[in-house]
């Protein structure tokens, strides 16, 4: 309660200046908040990031150890994401097993990195059908202004980016670079009516969860997509996402080329 | 002036009267927030860093009409206004018919409806009484009472888009605007 | 894993160079969350602690509210990556326990009293941990609770003494945690810049009745140095603020 009706009346601010052809904090449409993103903040993990997009702030961090492969792919590494909203984060976030958003988080973030197969999972078999590396992705939300997705995913590769392999730790010969192949990034646009507004925050998502996430990898292919919200998007737009996406990504592809 | 932290020793009970974010303890007055001693008339009080949102006589408010009887109005309270934070617990403050507009109101459902969004001036905080008599209170955001659409403002009454329903209220002038 | 015991003092210095009674260095940080009513980042060596207090606010469910006092919740929370193995997400039976005994230390403190029917909320994650998080993190409480505003008679600073080959050393690293002969995190109401009572007290190990006595005055001595350092963290971040 209460902060339904806030929403409410932000809500009505958005749309007023949208219908004037604004954003409320002057944006153009397809402008992110200032991106910043810092490596190798948790010594403890094999690879970290920090990223902040405008007050949005996540930390993610890559954990990798030995363990049993699949059996329908006994000489490849895993990846295992996970994500969790903890309270701290926001005064809607309450303590407890993950929600459906942070299912949803973790999934989409998953599903960029291992469809554009960034990290190569064949150079991480141990011993086939036995032991191979087991990664994990842990994205930890500090603050979340808006659009914890775009900066999951860039701090989940940028974390991947800076990971060693900790090889001596568990006695298998010397530690190595995670081995990267592509750098997958996602970005996010909150669709309202026939106008789309990348990278949303938290006030102009007052007029409601409808956010198209479109990740691409290195050659602008499309690995994953995700429609979230109860709305209803039209082909037009859809194409002109994924125009604005590809674009985007190629700008913040850059961001991770000069860590 | 002096900056304070919980806990820091301010004076003596015979040299001041407590006031505001301090405490009492062993004839001593303590911080009981950080910030700047004040000291007025012989009141001293700590000027917090942070000001938590109180309900007091004078401050704007947000809120929700929950009921409306033929007399009065209740209006739970979401928001103080300056201030972005939570109010500690949601309170159920009354507006009654006389306080309303500045003209004779028979009955107050000609100018509040239920489930309206309104701005108003607390009138008595201690038995949470609001006033919507000037001229920038009101109702900021309404709903059709047969169709339930959000009603759009056209001059000096409410219309719904939808169903072309014509409905009365004590309209702020920020109505539909998203600012209160 | 078995790892050989290392020998923790040499020629009278620990392993990290520090004197028995120093402390590692700490940086502390106010007001650092957009969302949050009041926050905290905080490294104690090399643990980083992240803080952030909401409320006093509404409490859900509403029969959980208390019509005289405020209800304070406190979570100590390790992120999966804060430690050398992946600790599994969300709580076990270790954090729980710091849960309770790190909010029974803030209850006295707090004045609930003048916040009927509302909950404060005092979230704490450890994103990197090297011994020590659970007096770390009442200290980036501490710190947040006075950034969020919230009436309290005091202050909160923690600390604490370990055993090691033989002799107290103040404010134990992971080495010295993981193979010293006892641990004791104390943490203290400061009030007036004086140390008025014990607020959170556990133990685990073996010392002798002069030992701990020894020890928490050692720790006595370290937290009025934290104490120092958390005012400043609260001056700077609001002191300065009003000359400029």
């Amino acid at each position: 309660m209460g902060e339904d009706i806030l929403m409410d009346i932000k809500r009505d601010y958005v749309l007023s200046r949208l219908g004037d052809g604004e954003r409320i904090d002057g944006r153009k449409f397809d402008e992110f908040r200032p991106i910043e993103i810092q490596t190798n903040v948790i010594s403890k993990a094999e690879g970290s990031a920090l990223v902040k997009i405008g007050d949005t702030q996540v930390v993610v961090g890559v954990k990798l150890q030995p363990g049993e492969p699949f059996p329908d792919a006994p000489d490849k590494g895993i990846i295992i994401t996970n994500a969790e909203l903890v309270p701290l984060a926001s005064p809607t976030f309450e303590p407890g097993p993950p929600d459906e958003n942070s299912v949803e988080l973790a999934r989409v973030v998953d599903r960029g990195i291992r469809e554009s197969e960034a990290v190569d999972l064949s150079k991480l078999c141990i011993a086939e059908g036995e032991k191979v590396w087991l990664i994990f992705i842990d994205i930890h939300a500090l603050d979340d202004d808006g659009n914890l997705r775009d900066a999951s995913a860039l701090a989940a590769i940028a974390a991947i980016l800076t990971a060693t392999v900790p090889a001596e730790r568990f006695d298998i010969g010397n530690d190595f670079p995670l081995p990267v192949r592509d750098l997958p990034v996602s970005v996010t646009s909150l669709v309202i009516d026939d106008k789309a507004l990348i990278d949303p925050s938290r006030d102009e998502i007052s007029v409601g969860e409808y956010f198209m996430t479109i990740t691409t990898d290195q050659e602008d292919n499309i690995v994953a997509m995700q429609k979230s919200g109860a709305y209803q998007l039209s082909e037009e737009k859809f194409y002109e996402l994924i125009d604005v996406s590809v674009a985007k990504a190629r700008e913040l592809r850059q961001l991770l080329r000069d860590i | 002036m002096k900056f304070v932290i919980p806990g820091d020793r301010i004076g003596l009970v015979e040299e001041y009267v407590a006031g505001n974010g301090v405490y009492e303890q062993s004839g001593e007055i303590l911080a009981a927030v950080a910030g700047r001693v004040v000291v007025r008339e012989k009141t001293v009080s700590v000027e917090p860093v942070k000001k938590l949102p109180c309900i007091e006589r004078d401050d704007v408010i947000l809120g929700r009409v929950v009921d409306l009887r033929n007399s009065m109005a209740l209006v739970e309270l979401v928001r103080k206004k300056g201030f972005e934070r939570s109010l500690m617990h949601t309170g159920v403050a009354a507006l009654h018919v006389s306080n309303v507009q500045k003209d004779y109101l028979k009955d107050i459902g000609d100018a509040i409806g239920y489930m309206d969004i309104v701005k108003a001036r607390v009138i008595d905080a201690k038995n949470l009484k609001l006033s919507t008599k000037e001229v920038e209170m009101g109702v900021l955001k309404a709903i059709c009472s047969s169709c339930r659409h959000e009603l759009v403002r056209d001059g000096k009454v409410l219309k719904c888009p939808n169903c072309g329903n014509v409905e009365r209220r004590k309209i702020s002038p920020d109505y539909g605007k998203g600012r209160w | 894993m078995s790892e050989e015991r290392p020998q923790l003092i040499v020629d009278g210095k620990r392993l990290d160079g520090r004197d028995f009674d120093e402390l590692r260095p700490i940086k502390i940080e106010a007001g650092v969350l957009r969302r949050a009513d009041g926050s905290c980042y905080l490294e104690m060596g090399r643990n980083k602690i992240i803080a952030a207090v909401y409320g006093p606010r509404e409490v859900h469910p509403r029969h959980l509210q208390d019509p005289s006092r405020a209800v304070i919740r406190y979570r100590y929370n390790m992120a999966p990556f804060s430690v050398e193995e992946r600790k599994r997400p969300g709580p076990d039976r270790r954090s729980i326990e710091i849960s309770k005994v790190s909010r029974e230390a803030f209850e006295p403190i707090i004045m609930k009293e003048l916040f009927p029917r509302s909950g404060i909320d005092v979230f704490v994650e450890v994103l990197q941990a090297d011994a020590g998080t659970r007096t770390a993190c009442l200290n980036a409480a501490s710190v947040a609770l006075v950034d969020a505003g919230v009436a309290m008679k005091g202050i909160i600073t923690a600390v604490a003494v370990a055993k090691v080959d033989g002799q107290l050393v103040l404010d134990p690293m992971k080495e010295e945690d993981n193979f010293g002969e006892a641990d004791v995190p104390f943490a203290f109401l400061i009030r007036n810049s004086r140390i008025e009572s014990i607020a959170l007290l556990q133990m685990d190990g073996r010392m002798t009745v002069d030992e701990v006595k020894k020890g928490l005055q050692m720790a006595k001595r370290g937290a009025m140095q934290i104490y120092e350092m958390q005012r400043d963290a609260i001056m700077r971040k609001y002191h300065t603020e009003e000359v400029e």
